[in-house]
């Protein structure tokens, strides 16, 4: 019980100082030194050095995670011990998490934590997308960083503070549409004296089953009914896999990304069983009605056109809402003319014959 | 405004479609007039199909079929008082396969109308979410300034032994 009230006690404090830090940020936000351009590239730049320090650099601390919803908010503090080349282990608290979470991730390509991960492809993602400029100067845990605004047509999508000696990031916010601050990480306590090799590791997370199949069997796939948009909004296709047993059916994985966030759609033939949608939130999301569970990360489930589809994204709400919001290619339009045809003939012969 | 029904014309008026394709059906139905008028189209096919009696030869045709000589009549013949141009054996054919060319264009026509995927039957699917919850956090995908803990909050309570050193 102590526990529990020392680390509220813990989240308000730094919730209360973060909400000065930001507001001091906001101010100092208008007022970028440096010109446009040479702002862009020396954003761009940090940003190259950061990427490359989260893959190099091994530190340990604590990190507060938080999400709003539309409704409430989750808030979770994560002790990180993070070995460049090694992983990561690391032990979540709060956000109703009632188990032991200490949990090792073990770095592979792509991964912040792997030593070979960045490609330079990922980074370009970013950039591509986004503008990147240079804000004020800040300080997170008594650290002095620079913050970095990502933004597109004037509306700022992210803050990142890096840290200005190790590079590492400190502190991560990301807004939804409407401006409001949707996501944010941030250290509470870093260590970058370095960290030993992790001998003990608790348990690993699952690995996954899925098989590559890659962008390049999109057509095909789309052909055979599969719906697979190379953008939902301004996030791209950035990878296709398939699970062959999910059920006793096949799943299509799709992987989106703007450099920022990251949405994963499952999409399976069929229609949603009711019993599935427990637990979670129904509402219109534009022409659609999805079911959503709001967090870290975001569920959201819906079906159109003979397609289940199941969105998982650590983005706000609204990063789903663009692929909610297309309507997928009937599968029809793609049948052969003569297979389309005989599905014709099996009709009209049904309905002159209602017991064929 | 939802989109037009298109291809599920045909798997609305059988009661095809899933509960809430229906729903959105009906909703766009409301205020569309051009789908509302599609449904009935179909519908008034449905109906006239289920209703064609046997293919039974009129009559008329048969009396038609029963005067048409054995062969035909020879050049130069006089023709009688109530004399109409006989048509050719080829011409006869031409428009038999014109004839049946048509009906069976129209009926090819109106078998890919109604031959849309809205038709397809759809299995009930419950997504396992903690699968996808792992293949989610197990993307290889590069992100440079995303934090690790996102990936292991999804797979809480679906782990597995450590198996490193």
């Amino acid at each position: 019980m102590n526990h529990r009230i020392g680390m509220l006690l813990v989240v308000v404090g730094v919730t209360v100082a973060l909400g000065l830090t930001s507001s001091s940020t906001a101010v100092a936000a208008r007022t970028p030194f440096g010109g446009a351009g040479d702002d862009e590239h020396r954003a761009v730049d940090l940003l190259r050095r950061s990427a490359s320090a989260m893959r190099t650099t091994s530190y340990s601390g604590t990190r507060m995670l938080s999400a709003w919803g539309r409704d409430d908010a989750t808030t979770v503090l994560v002790d990180v011990e993070h070995v460049a080349g090694q992983g990561t282990r690391m032990s979540i608290r709060g956000g109703g998490i009632a188990e032991d979470t200490a949990t090792f991730l073990a770095g592979r390509p792509g991964r912040p934590g792997h030593a070979s991960g960045l490609t330079l492809e990922a980074f370009d993602l970013l950039t591509d997308t986004y503008a990147v400029t240079l804000g004020p100067r800040d300080s997170v845990v008594g650290r002095p960083s620079t913050v970095v605004e990502v933004s597109r047509a004037d509306a700022v999508a992210a803050r990142l503070w890096i840290d200005d000696r190790s590079g590492l990031l400190l502190r991560r916010e990301v807004f939804d549409r409407s401006g409001q601050l949707a996501r944010e990480s941030v250290f509470i306590d870093i260590d970058v004296t370095g960290s030993e090799f992790m001998a003990h590791l608790p348990p690993a997370t699952p690995e996954p089953a899925a098989r590559g199949v890659g962008l390049a069997d999109r057509q095909g796939l789309r052909a055979a009914g599969w719906d697979c948009p190379p953008q939902a909004g301004i996030m791209r296709l950035v990878d296709i896999e398939a699970l062959d047993d999910t059920g006793g059916s096949e799943t299509l994985h799709l992987t989106y990304s703007d450099g920022l966030t990251r949405m994963s759609v499952f999409e399976q033939r069929g229609s949603l069983d009711a019993e599935s949608m427990r637990g979670f939130e129904r509402l219109r999301l534009g022409r659609q009605v999805v079911h959503v569970r709001d967090g870290l990360p975001t569920y959201v489930m819906w079906e159109d056109a003979g397609l289940v589809f199941t969105a998982v994204t650590d983005g706000p709400l609204h990063s789903v809402a663009d692929m909610v919001a297309r309507r997928p290619q009937d599968p029809g339009d793609d049948l052969p003319f003569w297979e389309r045809v005989a599905s014709g003939l099996a009709r009209l012969g049904g309905w002159a014959s209602p017991l064929l | 405004m939802n989109h037009h029904l298109g291809d599920q014309v045909a798997a609305f008026v059988d009661g095809e479609l899933d509960f809430a394709r229906r729903e959105r059906a009906l909703a766009h139905l409301s205020e569309c007039a051009g789908c509302r008028d599609a449904v009935e189209q179909q519908r008034s096919v449905k109906t006239r199909v289920q209703t064609l009696p046997g293919a039974e030869p009129s009559a008329d045709l048969i009396s038609a079929l029963n005067r048409v000589p054995a062969d035909p009549q020879p050049c130069g013949d006089p023709a009688p008082a109530h004399w109409h141009p006989p048509e050719s054996p080829a011409r006869r054919g031409g428009l038999l396969v014109a004839g049946v060319g048509s009906i069976a264009a129209g009926f090819i026509g109106m078998a890919y109308v109604v031959g849309g995927a809205g038709a397809a039957e759809e299995t009930p699917v419950s997504p396992p979410v903690g699968q996808f919850s792992v293949e989610y956090a197990g993307t290889d995908q590069p992100m440079p300034f995303t934090d690790p803990a996102l990936d292991v909050l999804p797979v809480i309570g679906t782990r597995t032994p450590a198996g490193g050193p």
